[in-house]
């Protein structure tokens, strides 16, 4: 990097300089420092005093671009940018160049009386609705186009409201990709809790309509988790969602093989914690393959087999009856 | 050309150099110090990029370089730079060492 010069940490000062060139090999090398490469790419944080930031970076969830950094000052808007694996370094130039205060290249959030509309128009029972279209209008255009695929600008015209208006309700795409995310979560969450209304069944019959009530949410819901999964792999907000996710299912069958153990109905020499992260992993890979990987099963066969699978591991019995709750 | 906020980038590129962090890791406590407290409000007349600070704030490694590429806030940038070199001349040199590392 020949053609830059540092003179002060923040950009600041004029006299620190550089090349575009210079930069997008600075960008190539960022890109490979993990923490810098995920900070880039988030689109809000928490800290002590200041509270929630946002990053106002314009390009961030657009046309591809998923980290990095812009700047801006009176006369230029910089910015160097990673899409999907590529870094690029643009220069262009601002056409209100008095309105874009921050050098950050950052615009403001918006005044207060803005923010407050904003907030307004969220509560109402019409904001709601118009919220609830968004969300699944964007499910239809990702599931169409794929997460770098899709544009705010598809999602409104597909919700068929005004490209602005989709701002009162979210940050940037990867917010009403995480709103997406939250309700195709929650609905596996409801599939494999067991409703307190279910009759008391067999232990084997409790397992077994947990495992296919997975299955038809995972069938339901399979574009749009696969390419949740893909995503995941890229931003780190969605895998974090989607960790969360995961340890709550984890948990959830550790807790019921601990109360099979306790009644001697499955082998105490188990961790339930290991066993059930294990049994977990293999439940939903082998849903990924067969419904959104293209591999080929039947039904019938699948669930049961399943079932069987996890039985064994855990050394089920068939004898076995739930024990009352407490 | 000036390059402005980009520059950033490589503030927290030597920074993580200098202070390694795993990818969710949220790295060793900074403490704000009140001289850079003091120093918010005629930056702020001065219409630069900032994040609310308080004396004596304890902000992690990881928080810091949010503040510093999310909403840009220049006064993190010269309170990291502080915290790694010890002063901003001493840490703009380090930015160029690293820049000229490279071929």
């Amino acid at each position: 990097m020949t053609g830059t010069r540092y003179t002060d940490p923040s950009g600041l000062d004029p006299s620190t300089t550089s090349t575009a060139a210079d930069q997008v090999r600075l960008g190539m090398a960022a890109m490979q420092v993990a923490p810098l490469a995920a900070i880039t790419a988030e689109s809000t944080a928490v800290l002590p005093v200041a509270g929630v930031v946002r990053s106002t970076n314009t390009l961030l969830g657009q046309d591809g671009i998923v980290g990095l950094k812009t700047g801006s000052t009176q006369w230029l808007t910089r910015s160097v940018t990673i899409r999907w694996g590529s870094v690029s370094s643009t220069s262009m130039s601002s056409t209100k160049p008095a309105s874009r205060r921050t050098r950050g290249g950052w615009v403001p959030a918006g005044t207060s009386a803005a923010r407050r509309t904003a907030h307004a128009s969220r509560t109402t029972a019409k904001g709601q609705r118009t919220r609830e279209e968004l969300v699944a209008a964007a499910r239809r255009v990702f599931e169409r186009d794929g997460y770098f695929g899709a544009r705010v600008a598809d999602i409104t015209a597909e919700a068929g409201v005004a490209h602005g208006s989709f701002y009162t309700y979210f940050a940037s795409r990867q917010d009403v990709f995480v709103a997406v995310l939250r309700e195709v979560g929650e609905q596996f969450r409801v599939a494999v809790a067991v409703p307190p209304s279910e009759p008391r069944r067999g232990v084997l019959a409790a397992l077994d309509r947990a495992n296919r009530r997975y299955l038809e949410a995972y069938r339901a819901n399979s574009v749009f988790w696969a390419l949740a999964e893909q995503v995941a792999t890229m931003d780190e907000e969605i895998h974090r969602i989607r960790l969360r996710g995961r340890i709550e299912h984890v948990e959830r069958v550790a807790k019921t093989i601990r109360r099979w153990q306790e009644h001697g109905l499955a082998d105490r020499d188990i961790d339930p914690r290991t066993t059930a992260g294990a049994l977990v992993s293999m439940l939903s890979n082998f849903a990924y393959w067969w419904l959104a990987g293209g591999d080929s099963y039947d039904p019938e066969t699948a669930a049961a087999t399943l079932t069987a699978i996890w039985a064994r591991a855990v050394g089920l019995t068939e004898r076995s009856e739930v024990p009352p709750a407490g | 050309v000036p390059i402005a906020s980009v520059a950033k980038l490589m503030t927290a590129y030597v920074i993580l150099q200098d202070h390694p962090l795993s990818a969710n890791g949220s790295g060793p406590d900074i403490t704000v110090e009140p001289s850079e407290a003091a120093e918010y409000p005629s930056q702020a007349a001065d219409g630069d990029s900032l994040v609310a600070i308080a004396a004596g704030e304890t902000i992690t490694e990881r928080q810091a370089l949010e503040a510093l590429l999310l909403p840009s806030a220049d006064n993190m940038a010269w309170i990291l730079a502080r915290w790694d070199a010890g002063s901003q001349a001493a840490f703009a040199a380090r930015m160029n060492a690293a820049a000229t590392a490279w071929p």
